[in-house]
C-alpha cells in the first residue's frame, strides 16, 4: 500500500462524508422545530420564543465568528490555520437559516420586546418595530452578503483545482462561483488582492453589525439600562464561540476525513492557545464592565447585575463565571490538555455550553419575573437549532472542499512557523 | 563558569545530517548534549525533543508573589490608613484585583528576565563552541567519559560531521 499523500487527502476533502452531520441535523432540527412550534402556538409562548432568541443569537454569534476569524488570518498573513480554516468558514451555510430566524424572531416580536407595550421615553423614535426590524435587517443583509463575497473568493482557487473531481450538480455550482477565473498568475495576485480588500471590510461589518445587534436585540429587552461595551462583549464573545466550534470541528472532520498528517498536534497546540487567550479576553471585557457599574453604583445600572448575579439567577451567573473562564482557563493553560484530543475537545465543549447560559443570562432576566427554567422547552429548541446548524455547516461540507489545498500548502510549507 | 567536561565536538554543515546524528546519539544513550546553531532550526529542535526550561519555574514564583503582594499592599494601605471613598468599604475587592494583576503581570516578567540571566550566566562558558556555529556551521557537543570516545567519534563521522574533535 502506498502511503497517502496531502493531495489525496484534498481530493477526499471534496466529497467530505457529511451525511451523518446532516441526518443528525435534520432529526434534531425537526423534533426541536416541532416542539418550538407547539410551544409558541400552544401553552407557553413566553418561554418558547425567548429559547428561540437566545439560539438565533448564539448560533448567528458563533458562525460569524468562526467566518470573521478566517478574516482575521488573511489580516494578519497567518498561515499556521490553512488546513483548518475552512472548518470554520462552512459555518457560512448557516446564514441564510439565520436570516431567516431572524425573519422568524419579529413574528413572536410581542412576547420578546417590552418596548412595544411600554415604550421607553428616554429611547425616543429609536426603539420601534419598523426601525429597529428594518436597520437589523439590513445590517444582517450586509454582513452575510460580505461573508459570502469573502468565503466563496477565498475558496475560488480550491474549486479550480479540484473541478475535476465533482460533477453534477456541485460542478454547476463550482463552475459558477469559479466564474471565468483561470488561475493564472495574474489572476491569483488580483484574487489574493481582492481577498485583502473583503478581510478588512468584513471584519469591520461584523464588529458594527454585530454591535447593532446585541444592542437592539439583547439590551433593549431591558430599556432602561445603558452599556457603550455591550456590543464589543457580543462580537468578542462570538469570536470565542467561533473559535470553540472550529475546534470541534477540527477534532471531527480529523478523525472522519482521517486528516492526521496534515492536521498536526501542533495545531491544537495553536489553536487552543487561542481559546485560551479569548477566554481571558471575554473575563476582560466581563470585569471592565463590572467594575464600571460597581464604581458608579447608580441604580438603573446596578439593577441590571443584580438580577443577574443575586438571589434566583445567582447559581447561573455563577456557571457562566466558571464555564467561560475558570474552567477553560485551567483546563486549557496546560500544553498536554491541548494537544489531547479528548481534553480539549471537553473544555471547549464547557466553553461552548458556558457561553450559551452567558447569552441565556443576558436575555432571560429581561423577559421574566420568575428565576430560570431550564427545562425541555429551552433545551428542546436549543437543540433544534443544533440542528439547524448542522444542516447549514453540513450542506457546506457536502458541497464544497473541507480542506484548502492552497491553504494547506502554505501551511505546510510554512513548517510549523 | 563551570570547567568544561571532557567530550567530542562535532561540526556539521548540513540541518538534516546533524538532526539525524542527535537522533544516533540518543539512541546510543547520550542523552545530554549542546547543541549550537546559527539560527533557530525547527528540525533540530524536534530532533532533540521538548525540554521545558527552568525559567518557567521563576516565571510562577515571580507571578504569584506579584499577586500577594499586590493583594497585601492595597488591603493594608486602607487600613492602615482608612478613607471611605465613594462610599465604599475600605477594603474593597473589585478595584483592587486590578492591581493585583497588574504586580501579577510586572513581578511575573521581571522575574523571567532575571532568570533568563541567572540561567544565560551559569552556561556562559559553553563548553567546545566553535565561533563558525555563529555562522553557518553546526556544532554539537557530547560529553563523554574517555572509553566511549572512539564509539562515538566513528558514529559522527559515519553520519556525515565535516569535524570531529575531542574537548577536554
Amino acid at each position: 500500500m502506498t502511503a497517502i499523500t496531502p493531495d489525496d487527502l484534498y481530493k477526499k476533502s471534496a466529497d467530505a462524508p457529511a451525511s451523518g452531520l446532516l441526518t443528525a441535523g435534520a432529526i434534531l432540527a425537526v423534533v426541536g422545530m416541532g416542539l418550538f412550534a407547539v410551544l409558541a402556538f400552544g401553552e407557553e409562548p413566553g418561554r418558547a420564543w425567548s429559547a428561540f432568541h437566545v439560539n438565533f443569537l448564539f448560533f448567528t454569534g458563533l458562525s460569524m465568528g468562526g467566518i470573521v476569524f478566517s478574516a482575521v488570518q488573511v489580516v494578519v498573513n497567518g498561515k499556521w490555520a490553512g488546513s483548518i480554516i475552512r472548518f470554520a468558514e462552512a459555518a457560512t451555510g448557516f446564514l441564510p437559516v439565520s436570516l431567516l430566524c431572524f425573519l422568524i424572531i419579529f413574528l413572536g416580536r410581542h412576547h420578546l420586546f417590552p418596548w412595544i407595550e411600554h415604550p421607553t421615553p428616554a429611547r425616543g423614535n429609536w426603539l420601534t418595530v419598523s426601525w429597529v426590524f428594518w436597520r437589523d435587517l439590513l445590517s444582517l443583509v450586509l454582513l452575510f452578503w460580505l461573508s459570502f463575497k469573502f468565503v466563496a473568493n477565498n475558496m475560488k482557487p480550491d474549486l479550480l483545482r479540484l473541478r475535476g473531481e465533482v460533477d453534477g450538480f456541485k460542478g454547476s455550482v463550482y463552475d459558477r462561483i469559479i466564474g471565468d477565473y483561470k488561475g493564472t498568475e495574474r489572476e491569483e495576485a488580483a484574487l489574493t488582492k481582492k481577498v485583502q480588500r473583503l478581510a478588512p471590510l468584513l471584519i469591520l461589518a461584523y464588529a458594527y453589525c454585530l454591535s447593532l445587534i446585541a444592542f437592539d436585540l439583547i439590551m433593549s429587552l431591558a430599556p432602561w439600562w445603558i452599556s457603550n461595551l455591550f456590543g464589543a462583549y457580543y462580537f468578542m464573545g462570538s469570536l470565542l464561540t467561533g473559535l470553540a466550534m472550529m475546534g470541534l470541528m477540527m477534532v471531527y472532520w480529523r478523525g472522519k476525513i482521517g486528516l492526521e498528517s496534515i492536521v498536526p498536534k501542533k495545531v491544537f497546540h495553536d489553536l487552543g492557545k487561542l481559546v485560551f487567550g479569548f477566554t481571558i479576553f471575554w473575563t476582560y471585557l466581563t470585569y471592565s464592565q463590572f467594575l464600571v457599574i460597581w464604581y458608579g453604583n447608580l441604580p438603573e445600572e446596578t439593577s441590571f447585575l443584580f438580577v443577574r448575579l443575586w438571589d434566583e439567577w445567582r447559581p447561573i451567573g455563577i456557571m457562566v463565571g466558571a464555564m467561560v473562564f475558570l474552567i477553560p482557563f485551567w483546563g486549557l493553560i496546560w500544553v498536554k490538555s491541548k494537544v489531547n484530543p479528548v481534553t480539549f475537545t471537553t473544555f471547549l465543549t464547557v466553553s461552548l455550553t458556558g457561553m450559551w447560559l452567558e447569552r441565556y443570562l443576558m436575555v432571560q432576566p429581561s423577559l421574566t419575573e420568575h428565576g430560570p427554567a431550564l427545562g425541555l422547552p429551552e433545551i428542546g429548541i436549543t437543540l433544534g437549532f443544533l440542528g439547524l446548524f448542522l444542516i447549514g455547516y453540513g450542506f457546506f461540507a457536502k458541497t464544497f472542499p473541507m480542506v484548502s489545498p492552497r491553504l494547506s500548502e502554505k501551511a505546510l510549507a510554512h513548517g510549523h512557523h | 563558569m563551570s570547567k568544561s567536561p571532557g567530550g567530542i565536538m562535532a561540526v556539521f554543515e548540513h540541518v538534516d545530517v546533524a538532526a539525524d546524528s542527535i537522533r544516533a546519539l540518543k539512541e546510543m544513550g547520550h542523552k545530554d548534549m549542546t547543541v549550537y546553531t546559527p539560527a533557530p532550526l525547527h528540525e533540530i529542535e524536534e530532533a532533540i525533543g521538548h525540554t521545558s526550561s527552568p525559567v518557567r519555574r521563576w516565571t510562577l514564583a515571580g507571578g504569584l508573589t506579584g499577586l500577594a503582594s499586590g493583594f497585601a499592599m492595597t488591603m493594608w494601605m486602607s487600613y492602615d490608613y482608612p478613607v471611605v471613598v465613594g462610599g465604599k468599604p475600605l477594603g474593597s475587592i473589585p478595584p483592587y484585583i486590578v492591581i493585583m494583576f497588574e504586580l501579577t503581570i510586572l513581578l511575573g516578567a521581571l522575574s523571567t528576565v532575571a532568570g533568563l540571566v541567572f540561567h544565560a550566566i551559569r552556561n556562559y562558558r559553553a563548553a567546545g563552541y566553535d565561533p563558525r556555529c555563529s555562522d553557518d556551521l553546526i556544532g554539537i557537543f557530547v560529553p563523554c567519559p574517555v572509553e566511549r570516545r572512539s564509539a562515538v567519534e566513528d558514529m559522527l563521522k559515519d553520519k556525515g560531521a565535516t569535524e570531529v574533535k575531542v574537548e577536554v
